[in-house]
C-alpha cells in the first residue's frame, strides 16, 4: 500500500502548490469583485443577490479558474519539463495503469475541493450581502431564494435537487479520470481531447436552468466520455510502442 | 545473464533492429557504439520493454516483466527523473519501489558530485541533471545498468570523474551497458565493445583481445565500418578543384 500511496503523493507533490495558489487567487479576485460591486451599489436601490453575483462576474471568474485547474491537473505527469517520466513509471512496483488511477483519484479530490470551496465562498459572499443591505430589502429566505434562482449558485449548491448532486459528483469523477488520461496519452505520444470536451460540458451545464433532462444528458455525456478515456488507457497501456 | 535472441524492431516500415543476438553476462562494463540512428537506444528500449519487438529477451532465463524489471536500471540523456521532486524525495520514492535501492551509494554519490539534496531537480544545471540521472541508475540496486549517452553535455573532467567512480563502486554482479560516441574516453574503462550499424551487431570484441591484437578501439571501429581515410581529401579536392 505504501507504494500506491507514494504514487498518489507523487501527483500531489507535483501540483498541490499550484492548485492551492489558484484557489486562493480565485477567492481573492471573487471577493474583491463582489465587494467592489456591493459597495458601489446605491443603498436606496439595492440589486438582488443573484444579480449581484452576475454583475460581479463571479461565474466568469469561476469559469476561468476552472479551466486553469483543468490545465494544471492535465499537465501534471506530462513530459513538458524535459524528462521522460514514463521510463521510470513503467519500471515501478505499481503498474502505469494503476498510476493513472491514482492520479485520477487525486484529480477528483482537487476538483471536489475546488467545487466545495467555491460553494463555501459563494455562501460567505451572501453573508456579506446580508450584512451590508438594509434589513427592509432582505428576509430569512434571501440566500435560499438566490441559490434557487441563479443557475450558477444552484449548480454549486443544488439544495434539494438530488439529480444535480449526482450530476456534480459524476462530473467531478469524469474530470478526474479525463485529466489523468490526458497526461497518460501525452506520455505515450497520443492526443487527449476528452478533458476539454468535459470542461466545455461543465461550463455549459453550470449556466443551464434547473431541469432533470439537462442533468441526465450531462451525466450520460460524462459517463460516455470518461468511459471512453478509461478504455483508451487500458487499450493503449497494453499496446505500447 | 541477459540474453537477446533474434530481436527485430520496426518503426513503421523502417527497420531499427535486425535479428540481434547478444549475450550480456554479469560483471562486465560493455561499450555500445554506433552512428546516430544505428539502433543503440532502440536496443536498450527493447531490453526494458518500453517498445514492442519480435524475438526474445530474457534475464536469467525469464522474460523481462514487472517482476524482474527492478534488476535493470536506465540512465538516459533524455532523463527519467521527476523534475518537481528533490533528490531526497527521489530517494524515498525509489526505496519504496526498488527493494534493493542502495541508499549508502546514493548519498555517497550525491556528496561526491556535490549535488543539493533538498532542491527540486528541475532547478539543477544540465550537467547536474545528467549526474543525478546516473546516480539514480547506479543506486537502484540493479544487476544491469543501461546508460544511453548519460553525459551528453557534461565537461571532460566531469566525465573522467564519473568513469573512475564507476570502476571503483561497481560490485562483481553489476554490469553496465554504456552507449556513447566518446570511444577514446571509455576504451580504458570498458571490458568489451559492441558495434551496431543499421540495426545489426557488426562487431563484438573484448578489450583483452583488442589489446593483444595491438589495435586501439578507434582502429577497430574504423576497420569494422570500412572507414575510408581518404574520403575527406577526395571531398575537399572535388569541392575546391585543387589537387
Amino acid at each position: 500500500m505504501k507504494q500506491h500511496l507514494s504514487v498518489f503523493m507523487l501527483a500531489a507533490r507535483s501540483s498541490i502548490y499550484k492548485v492551492v495558489g489558484l484557489i486562493v487567487c480565485m477567492a481573492l479576485v471573487e471577493s474583491a469583485a463582489f465587494s467592489l460591486t456591493l459597495f458601489r451599489m446605491q443603498p436606496d436601490m439595492p440589486i438582488s443577490l443573484e444579480e449581484l453575483f452576475v454583475q460581479s462576474r463571479i461565474p466568469l471568474i469561476f469559469g476561468i479558474s476552472f479551466l486553469l485547474l483543468c490545465v494544471i491537473l492535465s499537465l501534471t505527469g506530462c513530459e513538458y519539463s524535459g524528462s521522460r517520466l514514463r521510463y521510470t513509471l513503467q519500471r515501478l512496483y505499481v503498474s502505469e495503469k494503476c498510476t493513472v488511477i491514482w492520479c485520477a483519484v487525486y484529480n477528483m479530490l482537487c476538483f471536489f475541493i475546488f467545487w466545495a470551496l467555491q460553494a463555501l465562498l459563494a455562501f460567505l459572499l451572501c453573508q456579506l450581502y446580508l450584512v451590508r443591505i438594509d434589513t427592509t430589502y432582505i428576509n430569512e429566505q434571501t440566500v435560499f431564494l438566490a441559490f434557487y434562482q441563479s443557475s450558477f449558485l444552484h449548480s454549486l449548491l443544488p439544495l434539494a435537487e438530488t439529480n444535480r448532486y449526482v450530476r456534480n459528483f459524476v462530473l467531478v469523477g469524469g474530470l478526474g479520470i479525463t485529466a489523468a488520461s490526458y497526461s497518460f496519452k501525452m506520455r505515450h505520444d497520443l492526443r487527449g481531447l476528452s478533458i476539454w470536451l468535459l470542461a466545455a460540458l461543465v461550463l455549459v451545464s453550470f449556466v443551464q436552468p434547473i431541469g432533470i433532462a439537462t442533468d441526465v444528458f450531462s451525466i450520460f455525456c460524462t459517463l460516455l466520455i470518461s468511459g471512453t478515456s478509461l478504455v483508451g488507457i487500458w487499450k493503449d497501456g497494453n499496446n505500447e510502442d | 545473464m541477459l540474453e537477446i535472441k533474434k530481436v527485430s524492431k520496426y518503426y513503421g516500415t523502417k527497420r531499427a533492429l535486425d535479428q540481434v543476438n547478444l549475450c550480456l553476462p554479469q560483471g562486465e562494463i560493455i561499450g555500445l557504439f554506433g552512428e546516430n540512428g544505428a539502433g543503440k537506444t532502440t536496443l536498450m528500449k527493447c531490453i526494458l520493454n518500453y517498445v514492442r519487438y519480435s524475438g526474445e529477451i530474457t534475464l536469467d532465463g525469464q522474460p523481462i516483466n514487472r517482476k524482474n524489471i527492478a534488476r535493470i536500471s536506465f540512465a538516459t540523456c533524455e532523463h527519467s527523473f521527476f523534475p518537481t521532486l528533490t533528490p531526497q524525495a527521489h530517494k524515498e520514492f525509489y526505496q519504496l519501489h526498488f527493494p534493493r535501492f542502495d541508499a549508502r551509494r546514493f548519498t555517497g554519490l550525491m556528496d561526491f558530485f556535490a549535488l543539493p539534496l533538498h532542491k527540486a531537480v528541475k532547478h539543477f544545471s544540465a550537467g547536474q541533471k545528467n549526474q543525478f540521472e546516473v546516480i539514480l541508475a547506479l543506486s537502484q540496486g540493479a544487476d544491469y545498468i543501461l546508460m544511453d549517452e548519460p553525459f551528453a553535455g557534461n565537461d571532460v573532467f566531469n566525465r573522467e570523474d564519473f568513469y573512475k567512480v564507476l570502476l571503483g563502486i561497481l560490485e562483481p554482479h553489476e554490469s553496465v551497458l554504456l552507449s556513447t560516441h566518446l570511444l577514446e574516453e571509455v576504451e580504458n574503462f570498458i571490458s568489451r565493445a559492441l558495434l551496431i550499424r543499421q540495426g545489426n551487431i557488426v562487431g563484438d570484441i573484448s578489450m583483452l583481445e583488442l589489446d593483444e591484437s595491438g589495435k586501439s578501439l578507434l582502429d577497430f571501429v574504423k576497420e569494422t565500418y570500412h572507414y575510408q581515410a581518404d574520403r575527406v581529401r577526395k571531398a575537399l579536392r572535388d569541392l575546391t578543384g585543387e589537387e
